[in-house]
């Protein structure tokens, strides 16, 4: 069965959103300078790309 | 607020997160939509936000500023057993927070000291991943060390205002507390880090 595209978006962002907050959480047992480096730049931007393709999901498509 | 307990929110946001991408047919109710919305943009937010702020904090550590190779040298001269090393001798002696000892005195004291000092230590970063690293005599201060540091903490004191050292000359205890002199480099407080020196040093090993 199809599943509606806006629970496909969901499901791809639940993703995005839990990858990057397993790899801040991971950063977060070591005090390194690469640790840092690492929350910012990979994990904020997974968590960032999650949520605007979550909110994203929200907006209603215009039926033609 | 303690890392166990931002770590812990973090893996349980986590849980959470990937729970509501595993089941996204809850979503298809009003119940299912609130709790989505706070899954996926309330609690990552607030996550991030926690994770970030404890990032910050360990940045001011002395093991975060001492992780860099380049770095070594400066942090083996908080252990060199003379006095007259003005680190050594405020770390050995607690003078300043041996967890945070780096932070503490290279820290402008004044309005957006510490914003200035995150800034410093991005580009930092910057230098040691995707720069030409600086050998470690080469690293200097971006400035002349400024007299308000030193004060942030001793001005006031018995030892500071009374010592027989800043009472050499009557007006030397203005003129270090107006700038007009400088504690390190007029001669009275100059040895610093003195990385150059090191080799023929004795360390102080702490006693646990």
């Amino acid at each position: 069965m199809d599943r509606p595209p806006i629970e496909t978006r969901i499901k791809w962002a639940s993703r995005l959103i839990g990858a990057g907050l397993l790899i801040q959480m991971g950063t977060l047992f070591r005090i390194h300078p690469l640790a840092f480096v690492a929350f910012v730049v990979v994990g904020c931007p997974l968590i960032g790309a999650g949520v605007v393709l979550y909110l994203w999901s929200l907006v209603p498509v215009r039926s033609k | 607020m303690p890392a166990t307990i931002v770590i812990l929110f973090i893996a349980i946001t986590a849980a959470i997160v990937l729970l509501v991408g595993v089941r996204a047919q809850w979503t298809r109710s009003r119940e299912g939509k609130i709790l989505a919305f706070i899954a996926l943009c309330v609690l990552p937010i607030a996550a991030m936000w926690g994770g970030f702020s404890e990032q910050i904090e360990r940045a001011e550590s002395t093991e975060f500023c001492l992780s860099c190779h380049v770095m070594t040298d400066f942090g083996r001269s908080l252990y060199v057993d003379d006095p007259s090393y003005l680190p050594a001798r405020h770390f050995q002696n607690n003078r300043v927070p041996r967890d945070r000892a780096c932070y503490t005195c290279h820290t402008d004291y004044a309005m957006f000291g510490t914003v200035r000092a995150k800034l410093r230590g991005l580009r930092h970063l910057q230098v040691q991943y995707l720069g030409t690293i600086p050998k470690p005599e080469e690293i200097k201060l971006y400035q002349p060390y400024n007299n308000r540091e030193c004060l942030h903490c001793h001005l006031g004191a018995r030892r500071f205002e009374e010592g027989s050292g800043h009472h050499k000359t009557p007006d030397l205890l203005q003129s270090v507390k107006s700038g007009q002199k400088s504690c390190l480099s007029s001669g009275c407080h100059d040895i610093v880090h003195d990385i150059d020196s090191l080799k023929d040093a004795a360390f102080w090993k702490e006693s646990k």
